[in-house]
Parts: structure tokens; sequence; C-alpha cells
């Protein structure tokens, strides 16, 4: 499981190691600051805060690194779909498939262009429906793979219908992307309004110990 | 940006009465309305000016790709398109376009692309040298870009109410919180004075106006981000 997770981030460029240095550096730097609080304070209530504040940062980082290879993955979704639209535009011009994809290495990211060289140079080998199907295998989204399926087919067979399939297929992926791009701005939205309700947890829980304090120094006198 | 920064003065100055009036500790109003109000500042200069830029820049964009298509479509030379496009854009774009005149059509646009910096300008090109050399539809595939162009602007639109609706509902969510609080201030009246000597209970008050910064920044990064990603 670690080495899943390894893999994942590596993919999402996140260094695992450096990130864990990271976040273990917080945390000991913060029960440092604890500790010398407790010192001076001799009050061992500072630790509730304290807790709260390692437990939050903990999860802000630990959200962050799982997060950053979904992000990842959306990420990539949108570049394809974004390059897909050259791809729209050379097809529907009469471009030849070949060219339309070595075209599209102009635009694209390295690690896009990696994945396209690998596509254009196994096509050259392969005529079969095997090195589109590997290209899309490298996204999440199974409407990649509609879209490349399509594309094949255009290129055995270049037809009016066929490309009526790929610009559908195409559409499809694309108006996907967009709703998925929405509901990921939502989501992180609802995870800062959030945020209000936990401070008012944090208020009501830290007058509740004011209150306990002062009570004990007014029966102990 | 003189509407922004009174809204962070007024914002910083807000958290900084309560934290007095939850204190009675005037060091705390100084300290609070200051952090608050260098934290908004250095936001405002390292973010928000750059995307306040770069949407201006977008504004510009979707103005002259929807103008410039309108004779292009109609078989008016690139040329004549891209001064009739130039009309209604903004003073700063009209000037990069001024310094550009010894360059001519396809040549021209390219030369803006330092300008627009977007993945639509890109797709804007590449339409213009296909209409240019190709010989496709060239009504199929300007529409294809004035309907991504729309896309753009519709999906801005959406954006910014949902970022708007977000907005009244977070702030909505910080006042209750901040009611709460100052109803628990009244309850406490009576042994208010020896609450806030406890050490405890003013550090708590700390973390917890942190917290508020920390959430407003928050805010203000995920839209900032998301203006970015739609721009993209």
């Amino acid at each position: 499981m670690n080495n899943n997770i390894k893999t994942k981030l590596a993919k999402a460029n996140v260094n695992y190691k450096r990130a864990l240095i990271v976040t273990l550096s917080i945390n000991v730097a913060l029960i440092t600051v604890m500790i010398v609080t407790y010192i001076f304070t001799n009050n061992h209530l500072f630790f509730i805060p304290y807790l709260f504040l390692i437990v939050l940062i903990d999860a802000i980082c630990f959200y962050r690194f799982f997060s950053s290879y979904q992000h990842h993955l959306e990420m990539k979704s949108k570049e394809v779909t974004n390059l897909f639209r050259y791809l729209y535009l050379d097809l529907n011009n009469q471009i030849k498939v070949k060219l339309a994809l070595i075209n599209l290495k102009e635009r694209a990211s390295l690690k896009m262009v990696e994945l396209l060289d690998q596509l254009i140079n196994e096509t050259n080998d392969d005529s079969s429906l095997t090195p589109y199907i590997k290209f899309a295998s490298n996204f999440s989204s199974t409407l990649v793979e509609e879209v490349m399926l399509a594309l094949f087919r255009y290129q055995i067979e270049s037809s009016p219908t066929k490309l009526k399939q790929f610009n559908e297929a195409y559409f499809k992926l694309k108006r996907v992307v967009e709703l998925e791009e929405e509901k990921t701005n939502k989501r992180q939205y609802d995870f800062i309004k959030t945020t209000a309700i936990i401070g008012t947890a944090m208020i009501v829980v830290l007058v509740i110990i004011a209150t306990v304090i002062v009570v004990e120094e007014y029966i102990h006198g | 940006m003189v509407v922004d920064y009174f809204i962070y003065c007024l914002i910083s100055l807000l958290a900084g009465v309560a934290s007095f009036y939850l204190t009675d500790n005037l060091y705390f109003l100084i300290f609070t309305f200051l952090i608050y109000l260098l934290s908004f500042i250095a936001f405002e200069v390292i973010l928000k000016r750059k995307a306040r830029i770069h949407r201006e820049h977008h504004k510009d964009l979707t103005i002259f790709i929807h103008d410039l298509f309108l004779p292009y479509s109609a078989n008016v030379s690139l040329e004549e398109s891209i001064a009739y496009a130039n009309k209604n854009v903004s003073m700063r774009l009209q000037e990069e376009i001024k310094l550009l005149d010894e360059f001519k059509g396809e040549e021209k646009l390219d030369r803006l692309t330092n300008y627009f910096h977007s993945s639509l300008y890109s797709l804007f090109l590449k339409t213009i040298h296909l209409c240019e050399t190709s010989s496709g539809e060239k009504i199929q595939t300007i529409s294809f870009l004035l309907e991504e162009n729309n896309r753009y602007i519709f999906q801005n639109k959406t954006f910014q109410k949902n970022a708007w609706r977000s907005l009244c509902e977070f702030a909505l969510l910080w006042i209750v919180s901040f009611l709460i609080l100052i109803i628990i201030r009244f309850a406490i009246n009576s042994y208010f004075s020896a609450i806030v000597q406890a050490w405890f209970y003013l550090f708590g008050i700390g973390i917890y106006f942190f917290f508020f910064l920390l959430s407003v920044h928050l805010f203000m990064y995920v839209t900032y981000q998301g203006e970015k990603n739609n721009e993209q």
C-alpha cells in the first residue's frame, strides 16, 4: 500500500520523502512550542489548542497529498481535452490523422509529447487499435478511450460518418470534463464553508474550558 | 481596486474591534488589525493584481475574437478584420497592436501571444491559420472557435455566480459564529473580568482569529485559482 501511495505521489510530481519531512518538521515544531508553553505557564489545558492545531495541519497535509494525485488526473483529463480541440480542427479541415497527431505536439506539455511520440511511433509498426487504447489508458476517463476508438475508425475509413462519430465522442468528453471542473470547484467552496462551523465549535469549547478554570480557581481560592 | 482596499480595512477593523470586545485588551485590537491588514495587502500584491491583469486581458480576448470573426467570416481580409476588431478593445490592447504596425495578418496575431497568455488565443491562432491555408469549411472552423469563446464567457459567468453565492453563505456562517461569540460574551459578563485574565482564554481567542483569517485567505485563494483555471 505504501508503494502504491509513493507511485501515485510520484505521478503527481510530489516527492514522498520531502512531503513526509515537511509534515514531520511542522509537527515537531508545534510539539516543541507546546512543551515550551507548558513549561512557562504550567497549565496542561494549553495542550488542547496545540493538539487541535497539530491534528488540523496534519489533516490538511494528508488531504493535500492524497488530493494531489486526484488533481493531477483531473488536470491530465483537462489537458487532453484541450489538445483534442486542435485535433478536431485539423480533422474537420481534411488533415490526415497522423499529421494532426504530429501537429498536437506543438501545443502539448513535455509529458504529453512523450505519450504522443509513443502513440505515433507505435502506429507506424502496428496498424491495430492497440496503440490508441494504450494512449487512452494513461487517462482516468473512459471517454478518452471512446475518442481514441473513434479516431482509429476514422483513420481506417476517412468518411464523413466516421468523422461525425469522432466529433460526437469528443464533445461528450468535453462536456463531462467541464462538469467535473464545476463539481471540484463546488467541493472546494463547501470545504471552506465548514471552517466557520469548526470556528464556532472552537470558541464554545474555549469558553467552557475557560469557565471551568475560573470556577476551579474560585473553589480552590 | 479602491473598493477592495476599503473592504480589507473594514474586515480588519471589525476583526480588531471584535477581538477587543472579547479580550478587553487594546494591544489585541492593534495586533489583530495590523496582521489582518498586512496579510490582505500581501495577498493583493502577490496574487490579486496578477489576476486582475489576466482578467482584463481575457475580456479583451473574447471581444477581439468575436469582433474579428464578424467581418472575417464574411470574407473580409484578415488585416481589415483586425482593424475592425481593434475598435472595441481596451486602450492597452490598442496600443499593443499599434506597436505591431510593421507586421501584417497572421504574423501580427502571432506576436500578440505574449499579451494574451491563454489557450483560447492559441486555438484562435490555429483557427486563423487553418482558414488562411486550408481548403476546408471556413464557417465550421470559425463557428467552433466562436462556440469555445462563448463557452468561456458563459463558464466565467457561472463561476462568478457560484463564487458570489458561496461568498454569501461563507459570510453568513462566519457572521453567525461571531454572533454566538457576542452572545457568549454577554452570558459570561458577570465573571468575564476573571476569564479575560486567563492566558488560556487569550491564547484561544488568538487561535480563533487566526483561524478566521486563514479561512478568508483560503476562500480568496480558491476563487483566484478557479478564475485562473477557467481562463486556461
